[in-house]
């Protein structure tokens, strides 16, 4: 009976565990598209690692294509994917775009990087 | 007697050398196999400038076919957006985009000297033109 308590805590921290994280195709439209403007944080952060991995490290080319710039720091990028993951998790709420904004304008203070650097 | 035993030693030296040679030749192969595959596959970092920036235009298929094969994977993604920002196209087919990713990287092992951006461009073209 001891261990019936804590099993059953448990049973149902995995069942919200696995509720909380969907595929990256629950938010697609029917046509198979994701709107990257629309996505929120709770979004980013309810799927699994691996893609939330691979939509930042996308976020931050289209981020970098929009503002034409062509130059990648890899270091930086993987730094600002993971800082983009962390802060979504604690701003459900936050559109990622606005979360990408809000971090790389931080990460470019803190390393005192100019806009003019990255064309 | 003292013949035969060293026929014999000379036998067993004979084949022991014989097997030290394999040996030796297998390592030197393997050796020369493993340096090979390690002078192919560099970091990314390999291709930055001084700054430590990587010019995403210049990059060529070569030098995206000749990482490794996370960081060729990463650089994939992140040229999947670049491109699709650039176009300001605001909307990711995440399967589209795995599968192409995947061809543009077996389209630039067979066409090192293209640039990378040029390889992403043929991609789109034979998407749009409805080829496979």
């Amino acid at each position: 009976m001891k261990f019936a308590i804590p099993l059953c805590a448990m049973t149902m921290l995995g069942a919200s565990v696995a509720q909380a994280q969907v595929e990256l195709k629950t938010y697609e439209d029917a046509s198979g598209n994701l709107d990257v403007q629309k996505l929120t944080c709770a979004q980013l952060a309810g799927t699994f690692q691996e893609d939330a991995d691979f939509l930042t490290v996308w976020y931050s080319g289209w981020y970098n294509g929009l503002a034409n710039y062509s130059k990648l720091k890899v270091d930086r990028a993987k730094e600002m994917e993971h800082r983009v993951i962390v802060y979504c998790k604690a701003h459900p709420d936050v559109k990622v775009i606005k979360a990408m904004d809000i971090n790389i304008k931080q990460m470019r203070k803190e390393a005192g990087i100019k806009v003019e650097d990255e064309k | 007697m003292y013949n035969s035993n060293t026929t014999h030693r000379g036998e067993i030296f004979g084949a022991l050398g014989r097997m030290d040679l394999r040996v030796a030749l297998l390592a030197a192969a393997t050796l020369i196999a493993s340096a090979s595959a390690s002078k192919a596959q560099v970091e990314l970092k390999t291709y930055a400038d001084a700054k430590g920036y990587l010019n995403v235009r210049a990059l060529t298929c070569a030098q995206l076919a000749n990482t490794y094969q996370e960081d060729a994977d990463f650089l994939g993604v992140w040229y999947s957006g670049w491109w699709n920002g650039h176009l300001k196209r605001h909307s990711i087919n995440v399967d589209r985009t795995k599968q192409g990713i995947h061809e543009v990287i077996v389209y630039c092992k067979a066409h090192p000297d293209v640039k990378v951006i040029n390889a992403v461009d043929a991609y789109v073209k034979k998407v749009q033109s409805g080829g496979q």
